[in-house]
């Protein structure tokens, strides 16, 4: 059964399907496009049931030709999953039918669209996880891009035709570098498979990769994004709908990160050794600036938006420690990122839902008139800042320790992250719900309806499985990185050779001379 | 190889002499009559003396167009019947072919034509 | 010569002249049809089927290429036979468009049609030209129909003044053509490409290289390549929007199908300046548009940027004159031209198509603010220009992102990396300005006294489908479209 097909292309058709509903339908489209993504989750389950662990390469590959022109190499429909992309694909296809209920409370006008758009963004995104083929990837890509910029553009805030244009205008700038730098890497090497790719680009000088690694690491640092980069995001993310922050926090930021490891580190071992510093510091600069921005702010959204700066600061700080250690932890963290400030989105909406009001002054004490309310915006929280026995906890915890092992002075200043993390959320929870109740409005809140529990518990459930039980997790992980740590290995000999040919003849060791 | 040129010269001779030969003559033999009007440059009927900014009849200018446009045509078909002779001899015996193409090349000025008299093009007070 | 020659010259050359054969017909079948009382009926149907029946010749032309044919001064190869399909269907989209378009020029539909018709021949002519002459009798036979149809809206001001202003400065171009080509013959002895090719050196002496120059400056003049670039936004504004249609995406194939067939004999020293040009005119054309308030002169500035970057194309197939890699390059950049300027002529003849569509409620339809939150009451319309903006801002998925992918594989191969960063780069303020209009129709809201735009036109949908329909067909299933194609 090609598994990774349908999975692909079961949220595409029922887009067209949407479409082809009325639009005054509004419980039948969102019965059907429900139903659409709970397939898939379905779909996504049954790949996480038989991803082999033990297998490093590419499976449950598909590959079919798509077209040839001439003078062009000819392009393959290829699809392939392996212990990088597993767990963003669960996650994605995870997360898709709970932002849908979610969104239709806060979702009232032009409903048929936003579902439409929805779908092609879920099957953008899977698409962009699934892809063994370079071309394809690019494609999904951006397919996954346009979705977001209507949703923010149509359902967003105030300020949303600015945060639209931002939005777009920084993620194709740097998608248009990596396409020029995709067509300079297909062209030096003949192929566009992936797999054969990585394989290639591995062989190749310093002064190859360093150049095609700086094309792609510009367009996966604007999406992830890191710090020189990250303007747009908390805008985006401050005018997006719920679903589309949700989104935009769980999965799309999670494409940068992917890329960076698939393409950055896997691909260019190299260059990835060279710059390893740079991403580190740039990371480290990241979590500080992104906690201090978040500490700013009176708006609560905004707040989150900002911490997620900080967050993906960790992922990139682990990832490009390029240890074993933090690079588990990082591909983890992904994954848990995208559930503790999905949460946090979540539940942010549902209060905006009833109060109208993103800010901090507005609201106080309400931990007294919606109790359960209360319990999940502080379990979100203490899964966000770290809390052990969560899963926040293990990835920044395997971050830190393999960052550790690359530079203590970036992970000591990182680790006061974490502290400010804790300051800034634990400060945004006092405010919000605990202390007196200084608006009246506030003591007519009605807490969390059931639908609304439905869509967060399954969620707190997962962080809680992740907390306390990594295991299955990381070891799905684990062949895959394995590899990519013995390529990193086989690249810091190519550099100690190199730095040994570099040095006078006296002081080379014996074995150059 | 000039010499080739020589018919040339000797018809702009020709045309020089029969020129200055034809008003020298009329000098000479004419009867001279001195009229206002006769001592005007020759202007195509028009005054050649006053506001430069006229407006003509834009029927000029359509009967001008029609008129470059056939008398362009009538030389190329000059060129052709001299072609033609080459090649309407028994060595080529290629007449009937080069017959067709002239006939289809009228065929459509005679459309063209026929475009043009239908919507008016020839009559002057439309 | 001998008689089996001239038979050969004749019956050799029919299957590459007969999409020229089929438009003259169509020609003349207009114009009897006009003034034949009972056949005037029958009008309508006279283009699309000389227009089809020139498809299918072409079609033909390109499963089996006939070579050279009159006497080595036309080439009727497959690269003819695909951009004489380009020709036809931006001359078929401009003829559909222009039905109920003209309010008090309809009674002239007759005179349009036969110009409108004629055009395409000329353009033919540019596409398979061997020989400058031909070249030179294909540019006038495209230009002076454009002229006047560019004036076609005769109360108008801004059309007259678009059909005066596209005279004097095609006239202004068509100079410098002759002016070049005669530079050339008197250097190289020969007006013949081949011939040319062969008198290289001579080319490259200062009179034989300002002739080139020349004849480049007039090529680039037509397709509206900085710094010649400067009548494109009036006159495609003022111009009837299906010739603008036709003039972006048909003379615009047309001038770069030439260019093709120039590019193997410029010397490789070219390739860089003109890349640079190439460069340059995407950065103007785009920074040009991203300033625009009328829907027809922003596409037309867009029109520029799309010029300059096929320009960056050619450059690469010149820069790689006379190294090995020369047949694969010059292969690789007439494959990114055709489809390039396919999905070009799709996306630019649809949304344009759509702009006359509006231009049916008034006038001022082509003010971008007249679409202000048309989403809302005509999905359809405002899907379908989304559909073409992320084309020709080359999105994924639309035939403009495999044009573009193309575009920068020829010049990423001929060792052009630089010029396609910058090129790639400028692209982005491209998107810029699409997606004003897309914010313009779908995120801002529509004032309530607007009427509901009409549409009722079935033709006018049809085609902004069909165009849809390629343009996603192109970006999703390229091999099965353009397989007969290649």
């Amino acid at each position: 059964m090609p598994l990774l097909t349908l999975i692909v292309f079961t949220p595409l058709i029922g887009a067209i399907l949407i479409a082809l509903v009325p639009v005054r339908e509004v419980r039948v489209l969102r019965g059907v496009s429900f139903g659409i993504t709970l397939l898939t989750a379905l779909l996504g389950f049954l790949v996480w049931q038989e991803f082999d662990p033990n297998q490093a390469a590419f499976q449950l590959t598909e590959s079919r030709p798509w077209f040839e022109l001439p003078g062009a190499l000819a392009v393959n429909y290829s699809l392939g999953i392996d212990g990088i992309s597993i767990l963003l694909v669960s996650l994605t296809a995870f997360l898709m039918p709970l932002v849908l209920v979610s969104a239709s409370q806060s979702i009232t006008t032009r409903v048929r669209e936003f579902l439409v758009w929805l779908l092609i963004m879920e099957a953008g995104m899977l698409g962009v996880f699934l892809a063994t083929d370079i071309f394809l990837f690019y494609v999904f890509w951006e397919v996954s891009l346009v979705p977001l910029y209507f949703m923010l553009g149509i359902w967003g805030g105030e300020r949303r035709l600015y945060a639209t244009l931002k939005f777009f205008l920084f993620t194709l700038a740097g998608s248009l570098v990596m396409l020029v730098g995709v067509i300079a890497l297909v062209y030096l090497s003949g192929t566009l498979d992936i797999a054969a790719l990585t394989q290639w680009a591995g062989t190749q000088p310093l002064e190859v990769q360093g150049w095609l690694f700086a094309a792609f690491a510009l367009a996966f640092a604007i999406k992830v994004p890191l710090l020189p980069f990250h303007t747009w995001l908390p805008d985006a993310h401050t005018e997006a709908p719920t679903a589309g922050s949700v989104i935009l926090a769980g999965v799309l930021l999670k494409m940068g990160t992917y890329g960076l490891l698939r393409f950055g580190i896997a691909m260019f071992p190299l260059a990835a050794l060279e710059a390893s510093t740079l991403f580190m510091i740039l990371g480290a600069l990241g979590i500080i600036y992104g906690a201090f921005l978040a500490m700013a702010q009176t708006d609560v959204k905004r707040l989150i938006a900002c911490s997620s700066v900080s967050h993906l600061g960790f992922v990139v700080l682990g990832m490009f420690a390029l240890t074993g250690a933090g690079l588990r932890g990082s591909v983890l963290q992904m994954v848990n990122h995208g559930l503790s400030t999905g949460l946090l989105f979540l539940l942010i909406g549902m209060i905006y839902e009833r109060r109208h009001s993103r800010e901090l002054a507005d609201y106080g004490g309400i931990a007294k008139v919606m109790p359960l309310f209360a319990f999940f915006f502080v379990f979100s929280v203490l899964s966000s800042v770290g809390l052990p026995g969560l899963n926040g906890f293990v990835g920044e915890w395997l971050i830190l320790l393999g960052a550790f092992e690359a530079s203590p002075v970036l992970t000591a200043v990182s680790v006061t992250g974490v502290i400010f993390g804790a300051v800034y959320l634990l400060r945004a929870t006092r405010l919000m719900l605990f202390g007196e109740i200084t608006h009246t409005e506030n003591k007519t809140l009605s807490d969390l309806t059931p639908r609304e529990l439905g869509v967060l518990t399954p969620i707190c459930l997962l962080c809680l499985v992740i907390g306390v039980m990594p295991g299955p997790f990381i070891q799905r992980t684990e062949a895959s990185l394995a590899v990519i740590e013995q390529r990193l290995d086989a690249a810091r000999d190519q550099q100690a050779a190199r730095v040994e040919l570099d040095l006078p003849d006296d002081q080379k060791p014996e074995s150059a001379r | 190889m000039l010499q080739d040129y020589a018919p040339i010269l000797l018809l702009i001779g020709l045309v020089a002499a029969f020129a200055v030969g034809n008003v020298l003559l009329s000098e000479l033999v004419g009867r001279q009559r001195h009229v206002v009007g006769k001592g005007d440059p020759y202007e195509c009927g028009m005054q050649p003396v006053g506001n430069a900014r006229m407006r003509l009849s834009i029927h000029f200018y359509l009967t001008a167009v029609l008129f470059i446009l056939f008398d362009v045509e009538g030389i190329f078909l000059i060129l052709w019947a001299n072609a033609a002779r080459t090649f309407n001899t028994p060595e080529f015996d290629a007449g009937g072919l080069i017959f067709t193409e002239i006939l289809v090349f009228v065929t459509m000025l005679a459309v063209a034509l026929a475009f043009v008299w239908r919507k008016g093009g020839l009559e002057w007070d439309r | 010569m001998s008689f089996e020659s001239l038979q050969d010259l004749y019956l050799g050359a029919g299957p590459a002249l007969a999409p020229l054969l089929w438009l003259t017909g169509g020609l003349l079948a207009v114009l009897i049809a006009e003034i034949t009382p009972g056949l005037t009926r029958l009008r309508p149907a006279v283009v699309p089927a000389a227009l089809l029946g020139a498809a299918w010749s072409a079609g033909q032309l390109i499963a089996e290429p006939s070579g050279l044919v009159l006497g080595g001064t036309f080439m009727g190869d497959s690269q003819t036979g695909a951009f004489t399909l380009i020709f036809l269907g931006a001359t078929l989209l401009a003829w559909g468009q222009a039905r109920h378009y003209y309010g008090q020029e309809e009674p002239f539909l007759g005179e349009h049609d036969a110009l409108l018709i004629t055009a395409p021949i000329g353009m033919i002519l540019m596409a398979g030209a061997q020989d400058l002459i031909v070249f030179f009798i294909g540019l006038e036979l495209l230009s002076i129909p454009l002229y006047c149809l560019a004036a076609f809206r005769r109360t108008r001001d801004d059309s007259v003044e678009a059909g005066l202003r596209y005279f004097i400065l095609g006239a202004f171009g068509v100079t410098l053509f002759l002016m070049g080509a005669g530079l050339v013959y008197t250097t190289a002895g020969t007006l013949n490409i081949e011939g040319l090719g062969d008198a290289l050196v001579a080319l490259t002496t200062p009179l034989g290289s300002v002739g080139m120059a020349l004849i480049l400056a007039s090529l680039l003049f037509k397709a509206g390549v900085a710094p010649f670039h400067l009548w494109v936004p009036d006159v495609y504004q003022g111009s009837p929007t299906p010739i603008t249609t036709l003039m972006a995406t048909g003379t615009k194939a047309a001038a770069f199908a030439f260019l093709l067939r120039l590019a193997p004999i410029l010397p490789s020293e070219a390739g860089l300046p003109l890349g640079i040009i190439g460069v340059a005119t995407l950065a103007l054309g785009n920074l040009g548009a991203l300033v625009q308030t009328d829907l027809k002169r922003l596409l037309a500035w867009s029109g520029i940027a799309h010029a300059g970057l096929l320009l960056l194309v050619i450059s690469a197939a010149v820069s790689a004159a006379g190294t090995n890699q020369q047949a694969e390059i010059l292969n690789a950049a007439t494959s990114a031209l055709l489809l390039y300027l396919l999905a070009y002529a799709f996306a630019a003849g649809g949304a344009l198509g759509l702009v006359a569509w509006m231009e049916a409620d008034g006038e001022d339809h082509t003010q971008l603010s007249r679409w202000q939150g048309l989403g809302s009451v005509r999905p359809g319309v405002a899907a379908g220009m989304t559909l073409f903006l992320l084309s020709l801002g080359g999105i994924p998925a639309t035939g403009g992102f495999l044009g573009k992918w193309l575009a920068f594989s020829t010049a990423v191969r001929a060792d052009m990396l630089p010029l396609a960063v910058l090129g790639a780069l400028t692209s982005v303020i491209a998107l810029g300005y699409y997606l004003r209009v897309i914010i313009t129709m779908w995120m801002k809201p529509r004032p309530e006294s607007w009427a509901i735009p009409s549409m009722n036109r079935p033709l006018a949908a049809f085609l902004a489908g069909f165009c849809a329909a390629m343009v996603l067909a192109l970006g999703l299933i390229p091999g099965f479209v353009l397989g007969p194609l290649f």
